[in-house]
């Protein structure tokens, strides 16, 4: 089934590079949606049906772990996947995220580590080939003018 | 003097380029890079065990390369995406280095990166009189990278002295 | 499945399995599965190996350098020299043998410091060698499956199966699968 997925960064290119590395992870993808902040974030998630969710930490607003909080209260969400893709390196702050059951992924990363990630929380392994199949292919196509 | 590439802010400004940015960091600057104006600053304020804020400041030459890069298209001419790949950049760049400094203990809040155009150090005569400091430069492209690192409080927790 | 079938069927026993050598600056391209390309001692340089199970294709290439706007006029005779030249090729070669980029799997080794110590590596060429790697990789929209790159002067012996794409890498005489 198709997935449909929140990215939560303040970085609208951070945001652009992790809907790349989605869209070249070979998961099979519906909607993906953007927000700026936590609150935007809940807001989507309150709206819309969301299968993924992919936090930034260090937001106005609403920063990720708030956001968190805020999802594990509520029956709906309670167990909605969420990888939180941030900076934060704190262990104490990693620790408390953890235990609200984020996995985690450190910025900077490479993307195949983002992909490998991906993979195991929605159990689609797009692992081997560059890309899972041919829609993923035409969605690249445009920038795809060297090979 | 200028700081080792031993040291925290080298190995997170070097890291934070090569893996996010795809740009290969020199630590020996070129006459053409050296002499590149610095035209965007982005600025990273931090609370925590210490307080104080790093600042990134990049010549025009790094911009259009690092968020093409970092969007993976050739190129990247909108000046707000430019702003915004500098501003994640230096936010990167200063989630890495704290906890090299302070300890993985340590929480940190991080402000939203804010950006100015043109070459500026926000840092007031007072703070500067008492503050731990390291930068490291960078010759980028046919450019080049500042980073400048200021702890203006709490000083006394860092576990690793800043310029070593 | 049936990709999977017809990448088995084309396995062949390692004993009887015919060496083309890749050089420096060099790509081999092969729908062979009674071929093993191999390429020997590589240092900063880096290996990357490509395979399409479908089409039966693997290919490898040894490359030096970068950027070929160091050297354009190498970069027109000796593409197979530098990572924005060399990458191309090693695809398009692939592809005009059958390989499609969506089945194709990547694997890359190498990219080693020059000196024992990575600080005296003044031009640290294997890094910017994966650099430059992971640009055009990230630009074409292509994810590395393995890889085994750095090291202070590690020497990397790495072939690839061309019936069951299996990539083995040789380092300081002790084998493993990337």
């Amino acid at each position: 089934m198709a997935l449909n997925v929140l990215v939560v960064d303040d970085s609208a290119v951070m945001r652009a590079m992790i809907v790349r590395t989605l869209k070249l992870s070979g998961v099979p993808l519906a909607e993906i949606h953007q927000a700026g902040n936590g609150e935007e974030g809940l807001r989507v998630v309150r709206d819309e049906w969301v299968d993924l969710v992919l936090l930034d930490v260090n937001m106005p607003v609403m920063n990720g772990e708030e956001m968190l909080t805020a999802l594990r209260a509520e029956e709906a969400t309670r167990a909605l996947p969420v990888i939180v893709v941030s900076t934060e390196s704190s262990d104490t702050r990693l620790a408390r995220l953890t235990a609200l059951d984020a996995r985690i992924v450190h910025k900077p990363f490479p993307p195949e580590t983002l992909r490998a990630m991906i993979a195991e929380v929605t159990g689609h392994s797009g692992i081997g080939g560059s890309h899972a199949d041919e829609h993923d292919v035409a969605a690249l196509a445009s920038d795809s003018a060297d090979f | 003097m200028p700081t080792s590439t031993t040291s925290p802010l080298w190995q997170a400004t070097a890291q934070t380029f090569e893996e996010l940015a795809l740009l290969f960091p020199d630590a020996t600057l070129t006459e053409r890079q050296a002499r590149a104006p610095l035209a965007l600053t982005a600025i990273v304020e931090f609370t925590g065990p210490m307080r104080g804020r790093l600042v990134l400041r990049v010549s025009a030459e790094v911009l259009p390369s690092a968020a093409a890069n970092m969007l993976g298209e050739d190129d990247a001419q909108h000046a707000p995406l430019q702003r915004d790949a500098v501003g994640e950049l230096a936010n990167v760049i200063c989630g890495n280095v704290l906890p090299a400094v302070a300890g993985a203990e340590a929480v940190f809040l991080l402000s939203a990166p804010r950006l100015e155009t043109g070459d500026v150090v926000p840092v007031r005569e007072a703070d500067r009189a008492m503050a731990q400091h390291a930068a490291v430069e960078v010759g980028v492209e046919d450019g080049r990278a500042v980073v400048d690192l200021w702890i203006v409080e709490g000083a006394d927790a860092l576990l690793v002295p800043l310029a070593a | 499945m049936s990709a999977l079938a017809v990448a088995l069927d084309r396995t062949v026993p390692a004993g009887r399995l015919r060496e083309r050598k890749v050089g420096v600056a060099d790509l081999v391209v092969s729908n062979d599965p009674a071929e093993r390309i191999i390429t020997y001692a590589l240092g900063s340089c880096l290996g990357v190996t490509v395979h399409d199970p479908v089409a039966g294709v693997a290919g490898m290439l040894h490359l030096m350098l970068p950027e070929s706007s160091i050297d354009p006029v190498k970069g027109e005779h000796q593409p197979e020299m530098f990572v924005d030249t060399g990458i191309p090729l090693l695809f398009k070669t692939a592809y005009k043998m059958g390989a499609k980029k969506e089945r194709m799997t990547v694997k890359v080794a190498g990219g080693a410091h020059a000196a024992a110590n990575p600080d005296d590596d003044r031009f640290q060429i294997g890094k910017r060698n994966f650099v430059a790697l992971r640009k055009i990789f990230w630009k074409n929209g292509v994810m590395i499956a393995a890889s085994d790159v750095g090291g202070a002067q590690t020497s990397r012996t790495m072939w690839i199966d061309v019936g069951s794409g299996v990539v083995t890498l040789k380092i300081a005489g002790v084998e493993s699968t990337l």
